[in-house]
């Protein structure tokens, strides 16, 4: 595979949003594959928001939010904890790869975590090529 | 008339293939449905297919143009023509409703193109039945199980071989195409045969005076009995040969999308909904008389045959036996 | 199971004539002896109608929520039927005073189109026990296997009586575990084996919208599958991924394996097997005993700080 995967990541304002400002301002290298979507909570992702995104081209998609305890809404990504841990299986289930779903706690001051996290996935991505499955245009 | 030796049955199937995509009911998953049949022969049992013919000639979703472009300019790009399609093993009652929808969907001057073009390129190879299904009707709304309306050849079947009957000039060409493999045919009692094959009768629904007694009785309290029961989903108009409603929505993404037409069903809350929030059809109640009102009193009357060809699918479908048999049966007793 | 007509007839006259409820749900006669149809009667007189046997095999608790609009309902219930109510009584669409529940222990009902094509004719009579089923019709008696006739929602069934109840006809039979079998086996397939297998289903969905409307988990008053913005109209294979995917995780946590969704679907589409993925997961990741009876806190609207990471690293 020649052009880029398409990594479509969910990221909670208050700690993983931050976690990738500081990755950027601390100048840390991660690929431009991420397309990153700002979300008020880990809580706040509806799993019908990763469907969304596969069926409309994204080679994985990252939810990513606060450590469970330090949410800035006491436990959004606790119930988020929960919900995605049944979506991943399900998609699984249905026949998508495991490396294309992942929910990862990432802090504000985790920059480092988050650049890497994004270039293991990117590099599974890569490994696996283009999703076609759920998606609307194959 | 020809004939067709049960053995060259593979052959005639290549034939058929030859002209362009050829579908069959296949059984997939424990379930009978009309798919592409591919290497495979058409799974021939008494009754039908759980879905109908409508499938191929006015499909569930159907792409009416995609379109690009921004506020000014508007580039739309209409699919092409469809291609060639023959259908190999279908029931007489299905071909029937085609007839029937087609009375509606190519009446002019609004004829549907879409459908017209499919029309066009579909041939339909009908097997008559030598058995009644266990949910068939089709003697009660005047369809006989070697119907010949909406067919382009009928197969009447025999121990070891098929009697072949070109109904239209299709079909001639369909028969000429497979020359080679037919015989002249002999005696013509397999139409005979299927031409008696009982269908037993529902009660009511052989009654002349039907239509008018519906009509007549509108607020009857059997329509909220029947109201309760019923779920609302619309799996009884999905699976009818002879439902044809439609709606049309759009698919935006960015400055690209896709209008695309797909079926809907009266059954569906909405389905009447007017702009300003007026709804004919407000209650389950009347959607489900209009429903049956549609198909045995309203479409004779326009188009001078019931819009019901007695296929059954919906006695077979229905989660809570809510079928147009049944339904019947049960009117017939309670407006004596 | 037939031997308490008689007695179910009894009490609903009895429960309709004396105003405690203002309907009765049970069966009645279909078109024919192997297909009672779901029955609302609604006086004293109309209870001599009332069937029970085992070709009734439609879920009845659904019902309620329409019939409550006319007054109190007594309705006739199995296990399936039981847990049903209970996830509407949990979800607050129903309050458990308004209902009185005639209950029943049901060991399965016989699907009539398998009935019939084993007998080559419509049963009249069926009777059911733990090892095997018995198809009548005229002088033949013939005794198959369960599994060669029931319902495929009874055949997994673990709880054959319902735990609320108002009076009962006969006595309650004990309960069991669900053990996901089917569940299992479809894990262990690759995973494009399960694509292939779960596209081939998809593909032969009509989207007639049965599967929600019979479904007691299903009672929202409006819903997302509904919202072309949240669910395309189109029935592209991308399109029914995402409308069964949705349908599924919307229930997720609150089904209650009842199978009625798959005994209404006219294209025969496994969706048990996707309610029962949830089901297997809860219990094994939240440690939910049996997630499919309703209880006071629902796995998904709740959580533990220790809950298993389990998502997390995962991928690697």
């Amino acid at each position: 595979m020649t052009a880029q995967p398409r990594l479509v990541g969910f990221a909670c304002r208050w700690c993983s949003y931050a976690g990738a400002d500081l990755a950027g301002t601390s100048r840390l290298e991660y690929p431009a594959s991420v397309h990153l979507i700002r979300v008020p909570c880990s809580g706040r992702v509806d799993p019908a928001f990763v469907i969304r995104a596969f069926q409309r081209g994204a080679d994985g998609v990252l939810v990513a939010g606060c450590h469970p305890g330090d949410c800035h809404y006491a436990s959004g990504n606790l119930f988020a904890r929960r919900r995605f841990a049944l979506v991943k299986r399900f998609l699984e289930y249905l026949g998508l790869e495991p490396e294309r779903f992942r929910l990862e706690w990432i802090s504000a001051a985790e920059g480092r975590r988050f650049a890497e996290v994004i270039r293991e996935m990117t590099a599974d991505l890569e490994r696996l090529g283009p999703n076609r499955k759920l998606r609307e245009d194959p | 008339m020809r004939l067709l030796p049960s053995e060259r049955l593979a052959e005639f199937r290549e034939c058929l293939a030859a002209g362009g995509r050829l579908y069959g009911p296949v059984e997939v998953d424990g379930i009978v449905r009309f798919e592409e049949l591919g290497g495979r022969l058409p799974a021939i049992e008494p009754g039908n297919p759980a879905n109908s013919l409508k499938s191929f000639l006015h499909p569930q979703t159907e792409v009416v143009f995609d379109f690009e472009g921004g506020y000014t300019d508007v580039a739309l790009r209409v699919p092409g023509p469809p291609a060639a399609q023959a259908i190999f093993g279908v029931r007489p009652c299905d071909a029937v409703a085609l007839e029937r929808v087609s009375r509606v969907l190519l009446a002019e001057p609004f004829a549907d193109e879409s459908y017209r073009q499919r029309r066009e390129m579909t041939a339909i190879l009908t097997v008559a039945c030598r058995e009644a299904g266990p949910h068939c009707f089709c003697r009660s709304v005047g369809v006989s199980p070697a119907d010949g309306r909406g067919s382009d050849v009928v197969l009447y079947p025999a121990d070891d071989h098929y009697l072949l009957e070109a109904v239209t000039a299709r079909g001639l060409s369909v028969l000429l195409s497979a020359g080679a493999l037919l015989d002249p045919a002999g005696d013509e009692a397999a139409r005979a045969a299927c031409q008696s094959t009982p269908v037993p009768p529902v009660r009511g629904l052989e009654r002349e005076d039907l239509p008018a007694r519906l009509e007549a009785a509108p607020y009857h309290p059997h329509w909220e009995e029947l109201a309760r029961r019923c779920l609302g989903c619309g799996a009884c108009t999905f699976l009818c040969p002879t439902c044809y409603c439609f709606a049309m929505f759009d698919t935006v993404r960015g400055t690209r999308g896709r209008r695309s037409r797909g079926w809907d069903s009266c059954q569906f809350k909405d389905y009447a909904m007017m702009a300003g929030g007026h709804d004919p059809l407000p209650t389950r109640a009347s959607r489900i008389r209009r429903r049956f009102l549609h198909k045995l009193s309203r479409f004779p009357a326009v188009q001078g045959e019931s819009a019901c060809v007695g296929c059954g699918r919906c006695a077979a479908a229905c989660p809570v036996g809510l079928h147009l048999a049944g339904v019947l049966s049960e009117l017939e007793e309670v407006l004596r | 199971m037939t031997d308490h007509q008689a007695a179910l007839r009894d009490i609903a006259a009895k429960l309709l004539g004396g105003g405690q409820v203002a309907t009765f749900i049970g069966f009645r006669a279909g078109l024919d002896p192997s297909r009672p149809v779901p029955h609302f009667v609604r006086d004293a007189s109309g209870a001599g109608a009332l069937v029970i046997n085992p070709f009734c095999g439609a879920g009845l608790a659904r019902h309620v929520l329409e019939a409550l609009e006319d007054g109190p309902v007594g309705i006739l219930v199995r296990g399936c039927d039981g847990l049903g109510l209970e996830r509407l009584i949990a979800d607050g669409r129903v309050t458990r005073e308004r209902l009185h529940l005639v209950a029943v222990a049901c060991r399965g009902a016989v699907d009539p189109a398998r009935a019939r094509a084993i007998l080559g004719r419509i049963p009249e009579r069926a009777e059911v026990d733990a090892q095997s089923v018995a198809l009548i019709a005229g002088e033949e008696r013939r005794s198959v296997p369960r599994d060669s006739c029931l319902l495929g929602r009874c055949l997994s069934c673990v709880d054959p009586s319902p735990r609320l109840a108002d009076t009962w006809l006969g006595e309650p039979l004990p309960s069991g575990q669900r053990d996901f079998e089917a569940v299992t086996r479809m894990e262990r397939q690759p995973a494009e084996a399960r694509y292939a297998f779960w596209s081939r289903q998809f593909q032969r969905c009509i989207r007639c919208y049965a599967c929600r409307n019979v479904c007691p988990a299903c009672s929202c008053r409006s819903c997302s599958l509904d919202d072309p913005e949240l669910q395309e109209r189109a029935t592209g294979l991308a399109d029914q991924f995402g409308f069964h995917f949705t349908r599924a995780y919307h229930v997720a946590g609150r089904c209650v394996a009842c199978g009625e969704c798959q005994r209404a679907c006219p294209m025969k589409v496994p969706l048990s097997l996707l309610n029962e993925k949830f089901l297997k997961d809860i219990r094994d990741l939240f440690g939910v005993a049996d997630p499919h009876r309703p209880s006071a806190t629902e796995p998904l609207a709740c959580y533990r700080p220790d809950d298993l990471e389990s998502c997390r690293g995962e991928a690697r």
